[in-house]
């Protein structure tokens, strides 16, 4: 078989070749019978040769656009798991989130209860050691039984006023807690964002 | 006369192309959907047709394993195929192993309808590897 005059015809050059070669034989007025009739012979077998080909390229083709549709259906279904593998995701990240949160709030409340405790302990034993050697000696001195009954009565004032103050302290020891839980967690974030990057 | 190989890498639309008479490996392997089918296979139906015209070349044995190709492709392996079995025609010893990954029936039966076309030997044969 010769070279192709047109390469882009290079995948038709035999059907190319016969179609040039029987418009000849057609086009010619001096053929004999049976010079026609072995043309003819071969136009039959190189028509079913072709037909043979058409059939196999058709069914080579539908066997491929099948194998790519499977593909793409395989690919479809993954992107689709892959979107509810990253929803779910997503939902376990925030349920992720506020239990940190929370214990964190957990983990500050403890720490401001412990702070309140020794507070409060510090602040009766002071009390206590300023009514012993100050006030009781000054009523001794200066007052009388009833004086002093009274006197016994404003004594109990602190001791109230740090029970009254026992939730607002611990509320904002708390508030300062959790505030610095957060400032931590924000910078050990920033500091894994840094590394990240630099990587 | 003594033929240059040609030897083309895979890339991700076109096969890895060895065709080497000195080392006797003749393969086409990968995927085959070029953009430009015709400036893809032209080069090596020129070589084939080099090959089989240089009369100084015995007989051949071509390896074909795709992974997938498109029809335009379909037709320029139906040539290659055509030009080997013109050859074997000649009286060459030549032989055709169509190679297709297991599991993959749509590659096997695309091999049974170029086997059913052609007299040249043509075998089968199961692969488990991947490229």
């Amino acid at each position: 078989m010769a070279a192709p005059s047109n390469k882009s015809e290079i995948a038709y050059q035999r059907e190319n070749e016969l179609l040039v070669k029987f418009k000849g034989i057609v086009q010619s007025d001096d053929l004999s019978k049976e010079e026609y009739r072995a043309a003819i012979d071969e136009l039959l077998k190189s028509y079913t040769t072709l037909l043979s080909d058409t059939k196999l390229l058709t069914s080579v083709g539908d066997r491929l656009q099948r194998k790519l549709k499977g593909a793409n259906m395989l690919l479809q279904q993954q992107s689709e798991e892959i979107q509810r593998v990253n929803e779910t995701l997503q939902l376990t990240n925030v349920e992720l989130k506020n239990t940190i949160d929370e214990l964190t709030k957990a983990r500050a409340s403890r720490k401001a209860q412990t702070f309140i405790l020794i507070f409060v302990v510090v602040l009766m034993v002071a009390t206590e050691v300023m009514e012993e050697f100050f006030i009781e000696k000054f009523v001794d001195t200066y007052f009388t039984d009833w004086e002093k009954i009274f006197q016994f009565m404003i004594g109990l004032i602190p001791k109230a006023l740090i029970v009254m103050l026992l939730k607002p302290i611990e509320g904002y020891t708390e508030r300062y807690f959790i505030r610095q839980a957060q400032r931590d967690e924000a910078k050990q974030k920033s500091e894994i964002q840094e590394k990240f990057a630099a990587s | 006369m003594s033929l240059s190989p040609l030897i083309l890498d895979a890339t991700e639309d076109t096969p890895r192309i060895k065709l080497d008479p000195a080392s006797n490996v003749y393969e086409l392997i990968g995927n085959s959907y070029p953009e430009n089918s015709t400036k893809f296979y032209t080069p090596i139906l020129d070589w084939f047709r080099a090959f089989f015209e240089d009369g100084q070349q015995g007989g051949i044995t071509v390896d074909f394993s795709f992974d997938y190709f498109n029809t335009s492709s379909a037709k320029y392996i139906l040539e290659i195929l055509r030009f080997i079995q013109d050859y074997h025609d000649t009286g060459k010893a030549c032989a055709i192993r169509w190679h297709y990954f297991e599991d993959d029936t749509d590659m096997l039966e695309a091999g049974e309808d170029y086997q059913a076309s052609l007299t040249v030997p043509f075998e089968l044969i199961e692969r488990t590897d991947t490229y």
